[in-house]
Parts: C-alpha cells; structure tokens; sequence
C-alpha cells in the first residue's frame, strides 16, 4: 500500500473513530442522569 | 407511537437514531461512490458535505422533532404547521410522511434478501457454485415465479415476513420495540463488522485464492485523485451521499426526537448519533466489500461490477468469494456480511414506520397496534409491485422519487422553514436548549445561509443534470441532459425505443449478436450479447413468453430492430404505474393532513 494512501486512510480513520467514541462517552456519562431527570419530569 | 411514548434511556434513543442512519447504502453504496469519484479524494468532499450540510441538517432536524413533540405532535405535517402558521406548511410536511412509506416499501425487499440470504448462507446453498450461478441465483430470486427452496413465491414470502417482523416490532412501541431492537441490533451490526472488515484488510495473495492482499483494495479506495475535486459530478455524489447515510430530509429523526423530552439535549445527541454512521460507513464500510473483492477479482473487474451499484457486488459476488474461504468461515463469513446487513436495514425501516404511526395516533386516536398494523397494510400495498415488477423497473422508479429527490426537496423546505420562517434566532435558542455541548457559533450562519443554499444547488443540479456528468457542456445555448436528471426523468429520456404501454412488437434496445434461447419455468427467454463504448462485453435477456421470434441464434441486430412480435406490455408502462401509484399516495397522506386539519378546527370550535 502506498504510504500517501495508507496515512490518508488511518488519519481520516483516526478523526473519526476518536470523534465518535468521544461523544459517545459522554453521552455515556450523562446516560444516567438523563433516566433519572426523565423521570422528574413526568 | 403516541404522545405517551417515550425512550427508556438516552443510550437507546442514540443507538436508534444511529440505527435508522446507518443503512445498506453504508456498506453497499459508500464504497462504491468512492470508487466511482475519485478514490481517496471522494473523502474530501464527503466530509465537508458532512459538515455543511448533514450536521446543520441533523441538529435543524433533531431541534424541529423536540419542539414538535413538546406541542404534542409527533409527525411533520403538524410539526411543520406550529412552525410555519401558515397553512401550507402542513402539506409540506407530507412528504415526511410519504418519503418513509415509499422507501419502506422498497427497501424492506433488500432487506428481506438479506434475511433470505443469511438463511442460505446458513444452509450452505452457495457451497460449490461457481460465481455464474451465484450470480444466476440472485436472478434467480428476484423472479417471483421461481423458487429456490421450495417455498412458492419465495421472494414474496420473505418479504412478507419481513414485513410482518418490522410490523410486529413497530406494535410493541417505541421503549420496548423500535429500542429494544436497536440495543440488540447495533452492537451486533458493529462486531460483525469489524470481524469481516478484519478478514478484508488481512486478506492475503495466495492465500485461500486470493489474486491480490486486502491493502490493494485499499489503495485504490484511499489513493486520493485532488483533480476530482474540481469536478461538481463528485461534489453532487459526496452531497447525494450524505443524504442518504444520514436519513436526513425524510421526517424519521424529526419523529424520534419528538420523544425527546423538552429540556433534553439535543446537539449533543444528533452529533453522537451521526458520528456514530460515520464511523460505520467511513472505517467499517471501507474495509468490507472494495478489499475482498478487488482481492479476489482485480480493479478491472470491481470496476466493472460497481458500474450497476453495490447491491451486484454484495448479492452477486460476495457469496461466492466467501466460498473460498472453506465450509466453516465462510458461513460465518455469509452470516455476519448478510446479517449486519439485516440489522443495518432493520432499524432503518422501523425508523420509516414511526411518522405515520405517530401521525394515525395523534390526529386519528388509532392505538399503538392499530397504526402499526395500517403500517404494514400500507407498505405491503405499495411494496408488492416493486417485488413482482423489480425487473420492469418499478424498484428504481420508487428509490428514484421517495428515496432521493424527494429527500432534497424536503430538507430544502425545512430548512427554509427553520432558518428563515421560524427564525434563527428562536432556531438557535431551541437547539441549545439543555445542549451538552457548546454548538459552534459559526454554525448559526451555516444553517442560515450556507444549508439552504447547498440544498439548492443539490436540487437544481439534479433537475439539469449534463449527459455524462460532464458539466464543462452547461452553455446558454443548451445541453444534453442525464437520463437520471429530473427532467430526463420526466421525458422518460433514457426510453429510445418501445415508448408506447403496449404495442404488437418489441425493438432490440441494444446493437449486438443473439447469443442463446432459454426456458425458466415455462417462460421463453432471448439472450443478446453486445459491447459498450469501451469493448466490454454485456448480455441482456428479454422475456419473449407467449410472443413469436423473429430472430434467430446468431444473428446479428441494430438497436431498433424487431425481435419478437405478439402482444407486449412495454417498461415504460410499469414505470408510469409506479409513478401514479406513488402520487396517489402522496395526495392520500395530503388528504388525511387535511382531514386531521378540519377535526383539529372542529374540536377547538366546541372547547
């Protein structure tokens, strides 16, 4: 594999995996607290 | 679902949303877009599509479903209403409504294939076939009159069933269903992605008789061409991708998020939701079908394939280069591809189900069972003739209209709406209500100016869409425009020959050679081989049953030239048929808005 096209992959693999499991942490996070806010409001 | 729905946690309202983004089209389309324009560089312009136009759309789309739930409407039609006052938005917001019938009833046939296809897989029914009867098998099955297990009307019974699941799963609502269905499904599509993308990208030349290593697939999927940037044909496809990965400009998210409680977050949640497809498409959907296959077939020939779309290259190929991997690998091989590509269309398609559930429930009082079973009523009317006359080209007619433009045409609407009639000020201070993250300033602007105006371009660019994509021919003086343009659409321009509904004979559509006769369960076939512009062999087979040849085995034919006489229904009938079927319902749903409109007057009346 080229190295143009093997760094151009990981570098656009590596944003986006980093990206999304960043959000999704914390998400994760405030999973709980949204049930327990959820409830409140009913 | 009903104003007494709601999400059981916010993890499964995340992983639904993701859910209903991450589609097919993630394994069996991303990657074939990006062959098609320009490798590696296609990332480039995906990704600023991404952020131009999918996240703004997202959080427009995510900010009008939590304001519309928190009046009590849960479908875009009165959603719509309560933004715009006037009294056409409501009929805007049908096509939040028809959009999700309209794919629904095509998409939940490839969905029933992949259903089909994992219990084959798991049978072992493509063990010893040669690829010309993998690929034969998949014709095969897409005849209704033929059967490969037995079971009569084969196509017809899974997609049945496969509509009567989605359906089953709609009934149970929203926490103990469509969520339930997602935490199970997602984590399941992700694993086996990752293991088939592992085999893809470790694939070995020599090995289990692969021609050449994954990393060849690779680099020719990630080598970037910067010249295709400057060509609007690859920017139109990167913009059509994200449509379509996102679910955007459909109304599905718009009634997800109607569930949403009023003070909850939204922005962090949409992000979370579409980084999540991101992911799935970009570094999982990459991985999969371009290496193993160009592994097992060269550039040449993945090319070739990918010229028809994904789906040859997944149904048609893909089971028989799982073969190669012996007995046992390659029906886990079969199970997890077909498999993640069921749970990819699954929670796609209990997505579309929930607007008119939701609509049935607050404007007419139908229980939760009762609009799910309208649901599954509804989608088997419409999705019947795209499974008995795919080959007419009904399928496409319905993924041409439902699926594409009038996603453009709706989120433009929206977007219009959110931006400019329902303000951005009060847009921006709905959005970051409750927000758990610090939404970018500059983003007021992008979804004020930048959005609409991409969503237009997009627009226009399909209606006056050049031949060949060759936009250097766009001149005052006029050009030939695509057959898949609007306009070449609506003139049936792709249609030279056989241009009436019915006719007493019917014209060669291609210049070739009459390679062989055939018979499939009592029907009569005709198979013509031909070239295309750059010497690449073809065949095309028309049915000739119950008509008279007037060629013969050998012979050698013009386009135009009769090739059987007798009594012929032509593809352009079917094709209209297809368009009039999608129109009534289209002015149906508008009916129900205004019907639902009237009782909603009425009953302020009495109050």
């Amino acid at each position: 594999m080229k190295l143009e096209s093997l760094l151009f992959m990981l570098v656009t693999f590596t944003i986006i995996a980093f990206i999304t499991v960043s959000l999704f942490l914390k998400v994760l996070k405030n999973n709980k607290s949204a049930n327990n806010n959820l409830q409140e409001d009913e | 679902m009903s104003r007494n729905e709601q999400w059981g946690t916010r993890v499964g309202l995340i992983l639904a949303m993701a859910g209903n983004a991450v589609g097919l089209g993630n394994f069996l389309r991303f990657p074939v877009q990006a062959v098609q324009n320009g490798g590696g560089a296609f990332i480039i312009p995906y990704l600023v599509c991404f952020l131009l136009m999918g996240i703004p759309l997202l959080w427009v789309e995510w900010s009008i479903g939590r304001f519309g739930g928190s009046h009590g409407h849960h479908s875009t039609p009165f959603i719509l209403d309560k933004m715009g006052k006037r009294f056409f938005w409501k009929y805007v917001g049908v096509f939040g409504i028809f959009s999700n019938i309209a794919i629904a009833a095509y998409y939940c046939y490839i969905e029933s294939w992949t259903m089909s296809y994992v219990y084959h897989s798991l049978i072992g029914t493509f063990s010893g076939m040669d690829q010309g009867q993998v690929s034969g098998f998949f014709s095969d099955y897409l005849d209704v009159f033929v059967s490969t297990t037995g079971i009569p009307f084969e196509a017809i019974f899974f997609y049945v069933v496969c509509l009567a699941l989605n359906t089953w799963i709609l009934s149970r609502g929203l926490s103990a269903g469509v969520e339930r269905t997602a935490i199970i499904a997602m984590p399941l599509l992700i694993l086996f992605g990752l293991f088939l993308a592992f085999q893809g990208v470790t694939l070995t030349s020599g090995e289990k008789g692969a021609l050449y290593d994954g990393t060849v697939g690779l680099n020719f999927l990630w080598t970037p061409e910067f010249d295709s940037l400057l060509n609007p044909k690859v920017w139109l496809a990167a913009a059509g991708q994200i449509f379509f990965t996102l679910s955007v400009g459909m109304g599905s998210i718009q009634c997800y998020a109607s569930y949403v409680k009023a003070r909850k977050d939204v922005a962090l949640n949409a992000m979370s939701a579409g980084w999540i497809n991101e992911f799935v498409e970009v570094v999982i959907g990459s991985c999969i079908i371009i290496p193993i296959s160009i592994g097992y077939l060269g550039i040449d020939k993945v090319i070739e394939l990918t010229t028809t779309g994904g789906l040859g290259l997944g149904f048609r190929t893909l089971p028989f280069l799982f073969q190669q991997w012996g007995d046992i690998l390659a029906i886990i091989a079969g199970v997890s591809f077909f498999g993640l590509l069921f749970f990819a269309g699954i929670t796609s398609s209990l997505a579309m189900g929930t607007p008119l559930m939701g609509f049935l429930q607050d404007e007419f009082r139908f229980s939760r069972r009762k609009s799910a079973l309208m649901f599954g009523i509804i989608i088997l009317i419409m999705g019947l003739p795209t499974v008995i006359f795919f080959q007419e080209g009904v399928f496409d007619e319905y993924d041409y209209w439902a699926g594409t433009i009038s996603l453009v045409i709706f989120a433009l609407f929206e977007a219009i709406l959110f931006a400019w009639v329902f303000g951005i000020d009060r847009g921006w201070k709905e959005l970051n209500r409750g927000a758990e993250i610090k939404v970018p300033g500059i983003y007021k602007y992008i979804i004020k100016y930048v959005t609409p105006l991409l969503l237009g371009i997009v627009l226009i660019g399909a209606i006056i869409r050049p031949a060949n994509d060759d936009w250097s021919k766009l001149s005052f003086s006029g050009w030939e425009l695509h057959n898949e343009s609007i306009i070449g659409q609506l003139t049936h321009k792709g249609i030279k020959y056989n241009k009436s509904y019915f006719a007493d004979n019917f014209q060669s559509e291609v210049s070739g050679v009459v390679d062989s006769l055939s018979q499939t369960k009592g029907r009569d076939f005709i198979h013509l081989s031909y070239l295309d512009n750059k010497e690449q062999k073809h065949s095309v087979s028309y049915n000739y049953t119950g008509n008279k040849l007037t060629v013969q085995i050998g012979q050698v034919i013009n386009e135009g030239d009769i090739i059987y006489e007798g009594f012929v229904i032509n593809r352009i009938f079917f094709v209209d048929m297809a368009r009039l079927l999608m129109l009534s319902m289209f002015i149906f749903i508008t009916y129900l808005v205004y019907k639902a409109a009237k009782r909603r007057k009425l009953s302020r009346g009495n109050q």
